[in-house]
């Protein structure tokens, strides 16, 4: 049990000493991949109201020069902004199994 | 041989499906479907949308429509659309029988803009038409003016007109996507709610169908406590699923509400209305 | 359009990656507790969390949707814990005409937050 937690604590010092705390260049960089990806939601006609949450989260963050913050922010926002242009990209075909038939 | 029969058959499924756009087949099948759900329930009295599947909420309604909560808004409306503009001429200038009783007519398709103009964008048309500013299409003097129109308009047949030119059939085909597709985090379509589930609950609030579930509107909703068009009522919809709501005057909507009108072709119109 | 789907797809499993990454310390599971269960009432009768009650009768909620099964002898409806998972977390991958969201693949609750639902929904005998 003890051995099991000295492991873990261990993989969590490695996952924490694999990212170095990121800065404000980087945070630049992923907000703007985010800005991105939401843009090519919105034009997919479906962007998700908690993308802009988290967009919007991500810019005040960088605005007050919280680099990490913004980092997390803009990666949920990406994140979420994948996921609805998947599922754009989906519907694209399954919408017609809601058309009920004669 | 009997594998490429499948094959071809597989192929020719999907392009079957997405056959040339026809509305008067949709709504064949559209109200089939209610039809089929709801047997006993004639066509005419899906437009009373929610308050035919649950007795209490259609009794408080009832006590309700004995002072209509939307009377002021009606005369108010009417007030507005009797108004003349700085140029002397006013609304009725603007519509077919002076404007009285035409909203079954609405939405129509515009040729000249290749647009669906709706009853409230065709009211800000003929303010802008006349120099005045547009106003907010999803309630105050606009829902108003829309619903002393809808007013004149009551137990006139729906008939809305579907052109059979590309760029019509094209806005109507894309409501109809619209109205199908499953977007927003939580992954819902209008369907899967007004067309999957009508007369279910979702939490306290019974689904109204989608067959005639235009027909009331504007309503008053005493959750607003005022008066809201249609497209205020799909931006509701569009955030409860956690999708951005379009813009008011967007194409997405009017094209929405386009293909959703044109399925309740036949149905009376009902509004104004009075919701929960 | 397969283009692009290829490349939301790809970015997506990056994303996943990353994200499994900060999952390893829950490896170390255990019994869910009665703060567990607690945190998972909250979720199921929060409109702004899973919002269950709004589909499903589940015991203790005011105002239930009857959109989905009763939700009430879930012990009984499904026996194993690990499949009620995989229903919360995606629903329409097995059924995909179903009108309840992915609660997982859409990041509308974080695995330990199914997790805290199903403590509550399994605390109902
Ligand atoms: C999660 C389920 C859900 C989805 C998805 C949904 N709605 Fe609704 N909608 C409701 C509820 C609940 C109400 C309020 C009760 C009622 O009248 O149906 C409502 C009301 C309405 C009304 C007013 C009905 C009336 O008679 O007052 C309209 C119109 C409407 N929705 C249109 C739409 C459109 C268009 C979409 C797709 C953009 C949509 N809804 C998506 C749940 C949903
Ligand atoms: C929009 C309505 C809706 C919401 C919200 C919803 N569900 Fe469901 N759920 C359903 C429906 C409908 C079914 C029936 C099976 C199907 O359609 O896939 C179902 C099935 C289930 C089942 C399987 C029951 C069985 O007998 O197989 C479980 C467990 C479940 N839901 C849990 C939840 C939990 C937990 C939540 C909240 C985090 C939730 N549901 C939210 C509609 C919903």
């Amino acid at each position: 049990m003890r051995g099991a937690a000295v492991v873990l604590l261990a993989l969590g010092i490695g996952f924490a000493h694999a990212a170095p705390a990121p800065d404000l260049a980087a945070a630049k960089v992923a907000v703007a991949a985010a800005d991105a990806a939401a843009g090519r939601a919105r034009a997919a006609g479906d962007q998700w109201m908690p993308t802009l949450a988290a967009l919007k989260a991500a810019h005040v963050a960088l605005a007050r020069g919280d680099a990490a913050a913004a980092v997390t922010a803009a990666t949920h926002a990406r994140h979420l902004a994948l996921l609805s242009l998947r599922q754009a990209a989906e519907q694209k075909r399954l919408w017609r199994n809601e058309v009920p038939r004669q | 041989m009997r594998r490429w029969l499948l094959l071809l058959l597989a192929l020719a499924a999907p392009v079957a499906a997405a056959a040339a756009p026809n509305p008067a087949a949709d709504r064949a099948a559209f109200q089939g479907w209610f039809r089929h759900l709801f047997p006993q329930l004639p066509l005419a009295k899906y437009v009373d949308g929610p308050y035919n599947f649950s007795a209490s909420e259609r009794a408080q309604w009832q006590q309700i429509m004995e002072l209509p909560p939307y009377g002021f808004a009606v005369d108010h409306g009417k007030a507005l659309f009797d108004a003349r503009f700085p140029d002397g001429a006013g609304y009725a200038s603007c519509f077919p029988h002076g404007g009285i009783g035409i909203a079954q007519d609405y939405p129509q398709f515009d040729p000249k803009t290749g647009r669906v103009v709706t009853l409230p964008i065709a009211i800000n048309r003929c303010r802008v038409a006349h120099g005045l500013p547009k106003l907010k299409l999803t309630t105050g003097d606009l829902a108003d003016i829309d619903a002393y129109m809808v007013r004149t308009s009551r137990g006139h047949k729906i008939d809305v007109v579907v052109p059979d030119t590309k760029p019509a059939l094209a806005a109507y085909e894309a409501g109809k996507e619209y109205f199908y597709s499953r977007r927003g985090q939580l992954n819902f379509s209008c369907a899967s709610c007004h067309l999957q589930y009508p007369g279910h609950r979702v939490r306290g609030d019974t689904l109204a169908p989608a067959l005639g579930i235009t027909a009331s509107f504007p309503i008053y909703r005493s959750k607003w406590g005022n008066m809201g068009t249609l497209v205020r009522r799909f931006i509701g919809c569009n955030k409860n699923i956690r999708s951005a709501p379009d813009k008011p005057d967007s194409l997405a909507y009017r094209d929405l509400e386009y293909f959703l009108t044109a399925m309740s072709n036949g149905l009376p119109i009902a509004g104004p209305g009075a919701r929960p | 359009m397969t283009g692009k789907g290829g490349c939301v797809k790809h970015e997506l499993r990056i994303l996943a990656l990353a994200a499994l990454c900060s999952l390893v310390p829950l490896a170390a599971r255990a019994a869910p507790t009665a703060a567990d269960i607690a945190a998972g009432r909250k979720i199921a009768f929060t409109k702004t969390l899973g919002n269950c009650i709004a589909c499903h009768v589940i015991p203790g909620g005011a105002q239930p949707g009857n959109i989905g099964p009763n939700l009430t002898h879930i012990r009984v409806l499904v026996p194993h814990r690990k499949d009620a998972y995989a229903i919360i977390f995606d629903e329409p991958a097995r059924k995909p005409q179903t009108p309840m969201p992915p609660f997982g693949r859409n990041h509308i609750l974080t695995p330990a937050q199914i997790r805290q639902v199903i403590a509550f929904l399994y605390s109902h005998k």
